[in-house]
């Protein structure tokens, strides 16, 4: 009979190991979740910072650029001037454009990646009450088999 | 100079992510790992538990569950398939009825061999043992399907032929070996009557003597060629027939009535009777191989020729024991000083066929003396030793001896050693002794009764019967070895509290305080004995060996109504009443027990019958012929009543009293003037005493009226020659 009982205890463990390996599972998928939450912030943060370094840059190189054409004599209105400017201006806004794009497009892969992990997770749970659903049957189905 | 302008010199870098640990999650894999390994290990040594379980649960069920018996005819009503305890899991329940169908076929099996051994002890000795098996068995076996499970039938029906098959093959083999048997012994018998006609035609200087011989040799021979008997066994028979052809030569010239010619002193040839002396010379020349030198002349050619005949050492201490007898006879006749001793009286009427006792030493040392010498044994050979060799069973000597009703006393001690376990006996000793008992112990006669030619008076005793038929019994009830069956036997008796309880166990179903009364009610019962006290001792001790050596009820009601058939014979002949008895029509006293010789018998009912007619009972007969005759009214049948209580009676000798049916039907005794009329059996032994006595006294006057006419005529001789001499005028 010990051996009986052994063998149902160690059914019941098996099917609990499934559960908590199952529960396991899932936390360390919320947990990944969570830091890829935190990278896509962290991508949204460097974009906008980009845009505004790109921004100053863009600013200071004008203000330079029309000192040197007001120093040098140049009128702000001469057309070669002000196509200098355009130009200057439809890089930086270009160069800013991109780099949201680039941050965009790499919050989009991190949400993916995070629902994904979430998705295992919540699988991996599953999984395991189905494996203890299963040890519990086999120790039951053992038991039928050996009991006295 | 132009304006120096700050520029952003840091800018936040990617950090990156920390992956989530999979630690847990491991952790409780590798616990599930061990769990799983755990349950496994569990399941394996729990699988060998159950396993275990199932096949010792099977295994303890008690035999008897696996047959339901019929309490009112003891005969099995049905074989059961005990069921599987609820709570057994499916290994467990494997294992069980794995185990517990084996045990019933076992069963069943062992219930066909039973019943087989039963019915084929039943008819063993039957002339139509193997048919009466067949049909006692297929109506046994046609119950025994009807009452097993019908997955089993056939399962059944195979063990039922394999076992009817061989039991059949034994059945054969043992009617072949009766037949076989009873060929030897009337070819035995013939080989005894035509020596006797050999001798007689022999003591007449017949020729025929010789031809005879030979032809009746030739048919001996003819029987070993026809595989009836074997070569040893045709050539002790002809020795037999040969021996009748010395005796005769022998009677002849050493009878009584024998002459032999001598020369008186005037030198004249005359006939003188043989004397006693003269037969010593013979003797005396037997035991020397050499004719004596005293002999007379007349008779010396004779002896020379018996002595140098090519079959003399083979014949000598036949010859030698015959020349003995005669000059025993001759020496009484001539009122000798030698007088015969008790043992060579006994020998001699052992040869003459007259009544010996068991009870008397010296017949049965008489007896066992002329197995010896005719098995061709030298003097002082230990009898015993030679009764426990194999070849020693069925030697048709000892046959003839048991059945004259003398039990040698080497074979006695035999059966006594090995009942009594005292000293070490080999395993061949105690099987040659066990066979011997088988050979005589259960003699089926010529009515098909059963005799137990042992069991008499002064033979072996009830204990040690009862003993040697319990071993064998049970051996060919369950096997094994007749040396552990006895020691088993004897340390059962030795335990009273273990006797007592067994017995308690077989008895059951047989009220009683003690152990003892329900023996007693057993015997009372169901071999409706009744209140006889002598019958009831007679079977007491072959119940109580019974119970010891483990046999059950039926094979003690068995065995015990055999014991009682052979000691309470049936009284086919109806010359015996016995109204004391359990049973009137069978008696301890029956004639056939008290004279197993059939010859005595007859002699007996002769004597019984010239004694009514000397005491003037006239219309009185004893005779089983003429019971089976329509009688008229003028004649009435005698019966004997036996008195067993009478002082003189004794197990082999009794006294018995005539009584006969009046004309009302009433059994009154037979009496006249002097009393009723009252004979003992020993009668026939003073009547062959007498009559021998008589032949004797009748041929003494016949020589002295022989050796008176000689001399008269020798007388009348002289005479005449004086006469005539005087007629010549001389004296």
């Amino acid at each position: 009979m010990a051996f009986q009982v052994l063998m149902a205890i160690s059914a019941g463990l098996s099917a609990y190991s499934a559960i908590q390996g199952g529960r396991a599972a899932r936390q360390a998928a919320a947990f990944d979740a969570a830091q890829l939450e935190k990278q896509k912030k962290q991508v949204a943060l460097e974009a906008i910072q980009r845009e505004n370094d790109r921004m100053e840059q863009f600013e200071s190189a004008t203000a330079s650029n029309i000192a040197w054409f007001a120093f040098s004599g140049r009128d702000m209105s001469d057309r070669s001037v002000k196509a200098f400017l355009d130009k200057q201006k439809d890089v930086a806004y270009s160069d800013v454009k991109r780099s949201n794009y680039q941050a965009t497009a790499e919050t989009a892969r991190l949400g993916d990646q995070q629902r994904q992990r979430l998705y295992e997770g919540r699988q991996a749970q599953k999984a395991s009450y189905i494996q203890a659903a299963t040890s519990i049957a086999s120790g039951w189905y053992k038991y039928e088999t050996v009991k006295v | 100079m132009a304006v120096i302008r700050e520029q952003r010199t840091f800018r936040n870098q990617p950090i990156g992510v920390v992956r989530a640990s999979r630690a847990g999650e491991e952790y409780w894999q590798t616990v599930g790992r061990a769990a799983d390994e755990l349950t496994q290990t569990a399941y394996r040594a729990a699988a060998d538990q159950a396993k275990r379980t199932g096949m010792e649960t099977a295994a303890a069920v008690k035999q008897s569950d696996f047959r339901t018996i019929d309490p009112l005819t003891g005969e099995i009503e049905t074989f059961n398939m005990p069921s599987v305890p609820q709570n057994f899991g499916t290994i467990a329940r494997d294992a069980f009825e794995q185990v517990a169908e084996n045990r019933y076929v076992k069963s069943v099996e062992s219930a066909i061999k039973e019943k087989s051994a039963e019915i084929a002890l039943t008819h063993q000795n039957h002339p139509q043992a193997v048919e009466r098996y067949e049909a006692d068995m297929g109506e046994y076996l046609s119950q025994v399907t009807k009452n097993v499970q019908p997955r089993f039938q056939e399962t059944t029906r195979d063990i039922a032929a394999a076992w009817m098959a061989s039991t059949r093959t034994n059945l054969l083999a043992k009617r072949f070996a009766i037949q076989q048997e009873i060929e030897r012994s009337n070819l035995e018998n013939d080989a005894r009557g035509q020596a006797t006609n050999i001798s007689n035609l022999s003591s007449m200087d017949s020729p025929d003597a010789g031809v005879l011989l030979e032809s009746e040799s030739q048919k001996q021979r003819n029987a070993v060629e026809a595989g009836v008997q074997t070569g040893n066994q045709a050539d002790a028979n002809i020795a037999i027939m040969r021996r009748g052809m010395k005796t005769g030569l022998l009677s002849k010239s050493l009878s009584l009535t024998s002459t032999y010619e001598d020369t008186d002193a005037s030198g004249n040839k005359v006939q003188k009777p043989v004397t006693a002396s003269i037969a010593l010379l013979v003797e005396n020349s037997i035991d020397n191989q050499a004719v004596n030198e005293n002999l007379p002349e007349s008779l010396k050619p004779l002896v020379k020729s018996i002595i140098e005949d090519p079959t003399f050492i083979e014949d000598r201490e036949f010859v030698g024991r015959f020349v003995s007898s005669q000059r025993v006879a001759l020496s009484q006749q001539e009122g000798s000083v030698k007088k015969a001793t008790k043992l060579e009286i006994a020998t001699k009427k052992i040869i003459n066929g007259q009544r010996v006792f068991n009870t008397d030493a010296a017949s049965r040392e008489a007896a066992q003396n002329i197995i010896r010498d005719d098995a061709g044994l030298p003097k002082d050979v230990s009898m015993n030793e030679y009764f426990g060799l194999p070849q020693s069973v069925g030697n048709s000597t000892l046959n003839a001896m048991l059945y004259r009703g003398l039990v040698p006393d080497g074979l006695m001690q035999n059966i006594g050693l090995v009942t009594s376990g005292d000293q070490p006996a080999s395993d061949e000793f105690i099987e040659t002794t066990f066979n011997h008992y088988l050979n005589y112990s259960s003699m089926i006669d010529s009515s098909g009764q059963r005799r137990n030619l042992l069991l008499i008076d002064g033979g072996i005793t009830k204990e040690q019967d009862a003993m040697m038929r319990s071993a064998i019994a049970m051996r060919n009830f369950r096997g094994g070895n007749l040396r552990d069956i006895l020691s088993r036997q004897r340390a059962m008796l030795e335990d009273k509290d273990a006797f007592n309880i067994r017995a308690s166990d077989v008895f059951k179903e047989y009220a009683g305080d003690s152990t003892n009364e329900k023996i007693d009610r057993f015997i009372s019962e169901e071999l409706k004995i009744g209140n006889d006290i002598y019958a009831i001792r007679n079977m007491r001790p072959l119940i109580n060996h019974m119970i010891a050596t483990g046999h059950n009820l039926e094979s003690i009601k068995t065995e015990t109504t055999n014991l009682l058939d052979e000691l309470y014979m049936e009284d086919d002949e109806d010359l015996v009443a016995d109204p004391f008895n359990f049973d009137p029509n069978k008696s301890f006293y029956a004639l056939k027990r008290v004279f197993p010789d059939d010859k005595d018998r007859l002699t007996f009912v002769s004597e019984v019958q010239r004694q009514l007619l000397d005491r003037g009972f006239e219309g009185f007969v004893f005779s089983s012929t003429m019971k089976q005759r329509d009688v008229t009214d003028r004649i009435k049948n005698v019966r004997l009543v036996p008195l067993p209580q009478q002082p003189l009676s004794t197990e082999s000798t009794v006294i018995y009293m005539g009584v006969y049916r009046d004309d009302n039907g009433d059994m009154v005794p037979l009496q006249d003037a002097s009393g009723p009329f009252m004979i003992s059996s020993d009668v026939i032994s003073e009547q062959q005493e007498a009559r021998i006595q008589a032949q004797r006294e009748a041929l003494i006057a016949e020589q002295d009226r022989i050796i008176a006419e000689r001399e008269r005529q020798k007388e009348r001789q002289q005479q005449s020659i004086k006469a005539l001499k005087g007629s010549f005028g001389k004296n």
